[in-house]
């Protein structure tokens, strides 16, 4: 059965899906219908009553928004009564409307002013005076809202309703003096709540940062990313006098659905700081001087080099954030091995986390796979915090039918959306998700099919749960064995499922053998190489995915050095071995490192105060601070060299799903900064290299050629909306998700004890 | 013909909230007769061949409605709406005052018809004391004597009935805005399509929503069959009575139970006692102040749900309202979009402006500030607030007596609009409240 209906929308015939209500099928048929109180994401309500239409057959005027498509539906948006009605509204919503339009942030962006132009009448009847509010009310410390200009649409309340899933928003009072309010005693604290500012048609919603700013037409905008935490949701730069005025959502419906958090949104000040660092400075004596490139450059170059000749690389630490794009980690590797030749490089201060041990080391499904999941197992993760825009889609799934299954001792924002919510005692983790195999395994609700297919050594695992039996399970988590039982059953015939945890819920003891664990019920239930059916362990950091792809780590799989024949020239003279961030710094307090070169890095700033470290860092012969603010480690660094912010220079940033994203010069750097990729180019050339990138495309290409789940990405494959690596090489599609095809290797059950399995 | 009350038989009874009392009358045999002797579907064939129609206003088929509910949904609700809050209406309340059982009674066989096993009865939040106590205190003896809970007299039919007291908007009349208010949402109507309640109404689920005398009558129809409802009244179209609620300026003013088809004349002459001594008649809301208003030349227009809308009005709740010679109606009129404005939810648009801009021209014309154009303004107003263009009806309803008072008394209107004052002693009312200006 055709599953399209055929409709007339003002003459044009058009096909569209069943269902579909007449806003979005006019919108196919290319006809524009006025709306206000509609948008694509939210349930259609019928508020505001413009988006009238006249529907042959049917009596007086329906609204499009409320109406769904019949097969044979005749449409008329341009019908006299049409007109006539939505003047009438125009000439509602204008009546207690202020038209402060010139002083107003949306004026020059704003469908009230759109669809007045569009659709209204040329005249108001009213001669009574306006409804009037004492303005703006803030209603946190972000928004503040006017509640002259409120057209009352409901959208800000249904975003915090239907996607938030908080309700900070309600309406109170009723008829014309019917507001949007905080609950009684609360301010607006929702995470989320510049998305209404976004949502609002009208000015009534407005950002404290932006207000009076600028005016639409007076600011340049560029597309960007956002670099606050490993989702990597799309945005749009405003900029205006070389400053950001705001970041809007550049909607990518495979990311960020259109949504940004309130981190994101209103974290760009530290961009636009008076403290920037625009000059290269060098120590003298006992205080930093400017300095100029090439003396700051050779400086650096000449304490590296005197480092390594007087004491051996071994001496010398690389530590990278895990922020800063693919082109200046893969450049900061290279200079760090096949440089300086030391393999004291790593993107994280603290001990590395147990992982999966599944290759490569990344979720294997997408963001938007998790829409088709019917089971969620949430296990240590806490997505509000960490990957809010995450935690939307996470909602949205649960609103699509997906039944979550929230583990966590804390009671995570999520747990409110979950079918199930278990508990288990602090440090009991691994027991509860080893009770879990073990009831699957019980219960004969393993996908026999899958094992014997696609796994090896189920043996060794079900000797290895054989007792975690419910019972010592519950006594020891504390969690009800029903409830185990349940999670267990939902997870094993419920499918497709995912599993999402925290990756760095490895780093404990109990958290490790859960990361193992989650693997196993994975494998176990036949979860993984589908929409909707993966292991998602969930980074932080922006870029955290690029630098483990890249391996900005030591004792791990690095890029091989490129020879200059153009072929792999392995790893000549990268030692073996290596020191992680956590051992750089137990070693630097011990006075064992005598160079450092921080790269957006400062552990003064990330790690509790530390005498010792302190201490070893002021000891440092040479000590290079490479950022864009000042920082604690600046004032004993030996050369201080200022990088570029996300939106001053171009590069690529890996999210959480293996989505590759490229971000866009929106404004220059400040004074003399310089993207980080250039800075570590030009300083490899002082130290002597043949180094010779012109752009950031020039190392994202040798990236591609090295890299092999880089390979076949470009700039232009990137684009607007990212791409997720692997790129099929034969195609060139790319894979939703890994571990699709069989293959000829098998996935492995964990094969051993957890303690042992530790990688790094 | 001498007429026999059904519903309001208890009316007046003493203590007939009590249920000895109302067993003693002859109470709950109707419910044992159709838990024992019917299945739910020859109950809904009943009431459909009663030809009981809705008596909240729509008059749409009560059986009808029953029959909408899809066979076999496991989930399905019954909801009384006891929210009677019409202006001019209060024949619920007086019956929920002194009959409780037999509401609670009809209550149970509808519930039982749609094979629903949870019920509400929402009521009206000023009904609180006593009615609403009074309710709550059936409900509990109703329970006592097995006619609610698990396993009714014996017959394996379980239903729960809950009593749900509202906190005072009439909009909560509204069957979609009152299935939001129990659910504890603000009460804003639900657009429909898609949400019919008898597909999805109260959590989503099928719900039938009937009014308090849709369900008091039921157990009258299972007692004497369809057969005898169907000779009451006017019919074949409108069977049985209604329960008329006469207020106003008029001699006796109180609730009538009539049979339906009665003529005006009858009703306001007869029933009500007639005009004050000396007065004569000038208008009538027929169903409360939400229906288009009706004069002299109506008064022999008989009082039904097909009737009336010959001559451009409805029955509605039957809230006659009756105003006299000594009435300035563009006033009256005034009052009545003073409560439409208030009472509006403020979800659509033009009924949300548009209550308060009608409020606030009518103070301008009934306080000697009209202008010439504020006729016309009133009248394209109205048209841009109603014929449907709102998701309930409250957007035509706040139209209706201004567009209606326009067409019969349009001269008042220019009198008021020309002299500055009532054309009768009429003193304009109270300062205009609407703006406002708050922190």
């Amino acid at each position: 059965m055709d599953n399209l209906a055929t409709v007339t929308i003002d003459g044009r015939v058009v096909k569209v899906p069943r269902g579909m209500n007449l806003v979005e099928a006019a919108r196919l048929a290319g006809v524009e219908i006025p709306v206000f109180c509609y948008h694509s994401k939210l349930k259609p309500v019928g508020a505001c009553r413009m988006c009238y239409v006249a529907i042959e057959k049917v009596p007086g005027v329906v609204t499009a928004c409320t109406t769904t498509v019949t097969d044979g539906m005749v449409v008329n948006t341009k019908d006299p009564r049409v007109v006539k009605a939505q003047q009438g509204v125009l000439e509602f919503l204008l009546a207690n409307h202020p038209l402060d339009c010139p002083v107003c942030d949306r004026g020059g962006e704003c469908p009230l002013q759109n669809n007045t132009f569009g659709y209204g009448g040329p005249v108001s009847r009213y001669v009574e005076p306006k409804r009037h509010f004492a303005k703006p009310i803030p209603l946190s410390r972000r928004i503040l809202l006017d509640r002259e200009r409120c057209i009352l649409c409901y959208r800000c309340v249904r975003f915090q309703k239907e996607i938030a899933g908080d309700e900070t928003l309600t309406v109170i009072n009723r008829g014309a003096r019917v507001e949007i309010a905080t609950l009684p005693g609360r301010e607006f604290d929702s995470p989320f709540s510049g998305n209404t500012i976004e949502l609002c048609p009208v000015g009534a919603l407005t950002s404290a940062l932006y207000r009076f700013k600028a005016r639409p037409w007076d600011i340049r905008s560029s597309p960007s990313l956002c670099d606050q935490c490993s989702v990597g949701c799309n945005v749009r730069v405003d900029t205006r006098n070389r400053q950001i005025v705001r970041l809007l959502s550049r909607e990518n419906a495979a990311v960020d659905d259109g949504w940004l958090c309130d981190r994101g949104r209103f974290g760009y000040e530290f961009a636009n700081h008076p403290d920037r660092l625009t000059q290269p400075q060098v120590r003298e004596g006992t205080r930093l001087r400017a300095a100029e490139w090439e003396e700051a450059l050779y400086q650096a170059a000449q304490g590296l080099r005197q480092v390594v000749s007087q004491r051996g690389p071994g001496t010398v630490g690389v530590l990278v954030s895990p922020r800063l794009a693919n082109e200046d980690l893969y450049l900061a590797q290279r200079l760090a091995r096949a440089v300086i030749g030391t393999s004291n490089l790593d993107y994280r201060l603290t001990p590395h986390p147990t992982v999966s041990p599944l290759r490569p080391d990344a979720a294997s499904g997408s963001i938007v796979g998790l829409e088709k999941a019917r089971t969620i197992l949430i296990l240590g993760a806490d997505p509000l915090n960490h990957q809010p825009v995450l935690d939307l889609r996470l909602k949205k799934a649960a609103s699509l039918g997906a039944r979550l299954i929230v583990v966590d001792e804390k009671q995570t924002d999520l747990a409110a959306f979950a079918r199930l919510w278990l508990r288990p005692r602090s440090g009991s983790l691994d027991t509860l998700a080893r009770g879990l195999v073990h009831l699957i395994l019980a219960n004969g609700q393993v996908n026999q099919e899958f094992v014997d297919r696609r796994t090896e050594g189920i043996d060794a695992l079900r000797a290895r749960v054989a007792d975690d039996t419910p019972e010592r399970v519950a006594a020891s988590t504390g969690v009800p064995a029903p409830l185990l039982e349940q999670a267990a059953t939902l997870l094993a015939t419920n499918g497709p499922a995912s599993i999402v945890y925290d990756r760095d819920l490895g780093a404990s003891d109990d958290g490790a053998a859960a990361v193992l664990a989650a693997t196993d019920l994975a494998l176990l239930t036949g979860n993984i190489g589908r929409d909707g059916a993966g292991l998602y362990p969930l980074v932080r950091a922006a870029n955290e995915q690029g630098a483990l792809d890249l391996g900005l780590m030591p004792r791990r799989p690095s890029p091989p050095t490129p020879s200059p024949t153009g072929g792999e020239g392995g790893h000549a003279g990268c030692p073996a071995g290596g020191m992680t961030g956590a051992e750089m710094l137990d070693a630097l307090r011990a006075g064992q490192l005598k160079a450092l070169y921080l790269l957006g890095v400062d552990p003064l700033r990330e790690l509790p105060d530390d005498r010792a470290l302190r201490d070893g860092l002021t000891g440092l012969t040479t000590l290079i601070v490479q950022d864009i603010l000042p920082g604690p480690a600046q004032e004993l660094a030996t050369v201080v060299l200022p990088g570029a912010a996300f939106h001053e220079r171009e590069g690529t940033l890996t999210n959480l799903e293996r989505r590759v994203q490229r971000l866009w010069p929106a404004l220059k750097p400040p004074g003399k900064a310089r993207p980080d990729w250039q800075i570590i180019h030009d300083l490899a050339r002082a130290l002597g290299t043949s180094f010779d990138y012109a752009q950031a495309s020039d190392v994202f290409a040798e990236i591609a050629s090295v890299v092999p789940t880089y390979r076949g990405l470009t700039y232009g494959k990137v684009g607007l909306k990212g791409v997720q690596w692997p790129l099929d090489v034969a195609s060139g599609q790319e894979a939703g998700s890994l571990y699709e095809d069989p293959g000829d290797t098998r996935l492995a059950f964990t094969p051993v004890a957890p303690s042992t399995a530790r990688i790094v | 013909m001498p007429f026999e009350p059904i519903i309001t038989g208890n009316v007046g009874v003493p203590n007939a909230w009590e249920i000895d009392v109302y067993e003693s009358r002859g109470g709950y045999r109707a419910l044992a007769k159709a838990l024992r002797e019917h299945q739910p579907e020859e109950l809904v064939d009943l009431v459909s061949k009663s030809g009981l129609r809705g008596r909240g206003g729509a008059g749409f088929p009560a059986g009808r409605k029953w029959s909408l509910i899809p066979k076999g949904a496991p989930e399905v609700y019954m909801v009384c709406n006891a929210d009677e809050s019409e202006p001019g209406s209060f024949s619920n309340h007086e019956l929920l005052d002194w009959d409780p059982h037999s509401l609670i009674e009809g209550v149970i066989i509808g519930s039982y018809a749609i094979r629903a096993r949870v019920a509400f009865i929402y009521m009206r939040g000023e009904f609180w004391k006593p009615t609403g106590q009074r309710m709550e205190a059936a409900i509990a003896q109703a329970y006592a004597r097995g006619y609610l809970g698990r396993d009714i007299l014996g017959t394996g039919y379980n239903l729960d009935l809950h009593l749900f007291i509202g906190a005072g908007a009439y909009v909560c009349g509204e069957e979609t805005a009152l299935l939001e208010s129990i659910e504890g949402n603000r009460p804003m109507p639900r657009p429909r399509p898609p949400y019919f309640p008898p597909s999805i109404g109260l959590y989503g689920k099928p719900t039938a929503v009937n009014n308090v005398e849709t369900l008091a009558n039921v157990p009258h129809i299972v007692l004497n069959g369809a057969e005898w409802y169907t000779r009451l009244g006017n019919p074949p179209r409108n069977p049985g009575t209604k329960v008329f609620s006469l207020s106003g300026l008029i001699k006796r003013p109180g609730n009538y139970e009539a049979p339906l088809g009665i003529t005006l004349r009858e009703l306001l002459f007869g029933y009500g006692g007639g005009m004050l001594d000396g007065r004569t008649f000038k208008a009538v809301t027929p169903g409360g102040t939400s229906t288009p208003l009706l004069t002299a030349e109506h008064l022999d227009v008989r009082m039904d749900y097909d009737s009336l809308p010959a001559v451009g009005t409805y029955l509605g709740s039957t809230g006659l309202i009756v105003m006299d010679d000594t009435v300035c109606i563009p006033c009256a009129v005034y009052h009545m979009s003073k409560f439409y404005q208030h009472e509006s939810c403020g979800k659509c648009t033009p009924c949300r402006e548009g209550t308060s801009w009608i409020n606030a021209i009518l103070y301008r014309i009934t306080h000697g500030q009209g202008r010439e154009e504020d006729m016309p303004l009133l009248l394209d107003l109205s048209d841009n607030m109603g014929g449907r263009k709102t998701v309930c009806a409250l957007g035509d309803f706040a139209g209706f007596p201004v567009t209606s008072s326009i067409k019969y008394f349009r001269q008042e209107y220019e009198y008021h609009i020309r002299y500055g004052r009532c054309p009768t002693s009429c003193q304009p009312a109270e300062e205009r409240q609407w703006t406002i200006s708050q922190p």
